[in-house]
């Protein structure tokens, strides 16, 4: 499910007070915030030269 | 009256006297006009209920017939009402769902954001950038080393200090061949400047040989900052250019000394150099002729 999706999902949840679908709604989107930050991460140079910074 | 009077007297002309045929007419009269008056009342009655029953019937169907118009009419009057409210309750519909489907829509969309923005801003206070690319490194590391130790049959227990060493000495060995890669490109780069420029000098060199010295300054002049290419497609039609202003210079000499012109009287005219650059390559040759003063 897209990122905007899931966090429209977390508040309709939480607007209709169904608190156990929201806290699986809002661990996915941290989870998916998470993934993308090592996605990002991962694609820097592992043996970046100190002299290149 | 007289009638019976008279009827009387005839009937009894001897036996009743004067009195009593008043007295039986009085009587007869009266028992007449009573009954004449019972008579009247009882037509009147009949007549009087008569006329009820009939008003009753014609105020009955008026009645109906007032009601059914009456009927009619406030039916008219609710379908009008139930319409216009029908018409004003789907305007509002209408406006609703609009606000629904798009400003709502963009509440939402904002609301969105800012949620998705807060869980940015809370996850980089909890876990910063730099702690995941940390994290990150180690991990990738880790796993390359075990890929090389895998790849180079080397365990837990050959990876001593003599390894370590190793590949020390290899990461130095790639850094000082980057460094000497690097030395070894910029010389080439010099190297090649310098070659096309000698190139250049020679093409030029080896074409004006033949050429006096005001010539041969001209075309040098030309292709000041011109790579060899240029040069070579440009060269002969430079040349031509040369020549050409300067048989035209020439004709006005021979000319004016034809005609033998007063020189003392005449007014010199002061020739300004211009500064514009020239914008195409005619242009230019032009410019350049034209600074010679042929």
């Amino acid at each position: 499910m897209d990122q905007k999706q899931q966090i429209r999902s977390l508040v309709s949840n939480v607007i209709d007070k169904n608190y156990a679908a929201a806290n699986m709604d809002l661990k996915a989107v941290v989870n998916e915030k998470l993934k993308k930050r090592i996605e990002k991460s991962t694609k820097n140079n592992l043996f970046k030269n100190e002299q290149d910074n | 009256m007289s009638k019976i009077t008279d009827l009387l007297k005839e009937v009894s002309k001897d036996v009743l006297t004067e009195e009593s045929l008043e007295q039986i007419e009085t009587v007869f009269t009266e028992a007449v006009n009573t009954k004449a008056e019972e008579r009247a009342q009882i037509t009147t009655e009949a007549a009087l209920a008569t006329q009820d029953d009939e008003h009753s019937v014609k105020l009955e169907q008026l009645l109906e017939s007032i009601d059914k118009d009456h009927t009619k009419k406030l039916n008219r009057v609710v379908e009008a009402v139930d319409k216009d409210r029908t018409r004003k309750l789907k305007n509002v519909i209408r406006r609703y769902q609009t606000a629904i489907n798009e400003e709502a829509t963009g509440l939402k969309d904002t609301v969105v954001e800012s949620v998705s923005d807060y869980l940015d801003s809370y996850i980089e206070e909890s876990v910063p950038t730099a702690s995941i690319d940390k994290a990150t490194t180690n991990k990738r590391a880790f796993d390359l080393l075990k890929d090389m130790r895998k790849m180079l049959s080397v365990d837990m227990v050959l990876a001593n200090e003599s390894i370590r060493e190793a590949v020390q000495d290899g990461k130095r060995t790639i850094d000082e061949s980057r460094n000497v890669v690097k030395g070894l490109t910029t010389s080439n780069t010099e190297l090649a400047t310098e070659l096309q420029q000698t190139k250049k000098d020679l093409f030029i060199e080896k074409r004006i040989g033949q050429f006096d010295e005001k010539k041969s300054n001209f075309i040098r002049k030309t292709f000041t900052d011109k790579d060899l290419s240029f040069i070579e497609e440009n060269f002969d039609y430079t040349v031509n250019m040369f020549d050409k202003k300067a048989q035209e210079s020439l004709d006005i000499l021979k000319e004016e000394a034809i005609h033998e012109t007063k020189t003392q009287d005449a007014q010199v005219e002061i020739v300004k150099e211009s500064s514009d650059t020239p914008k195409s390559a005619v242009n230019f040759y032009a410019q350049e002729l034209a600074n010679m003063r042929l």
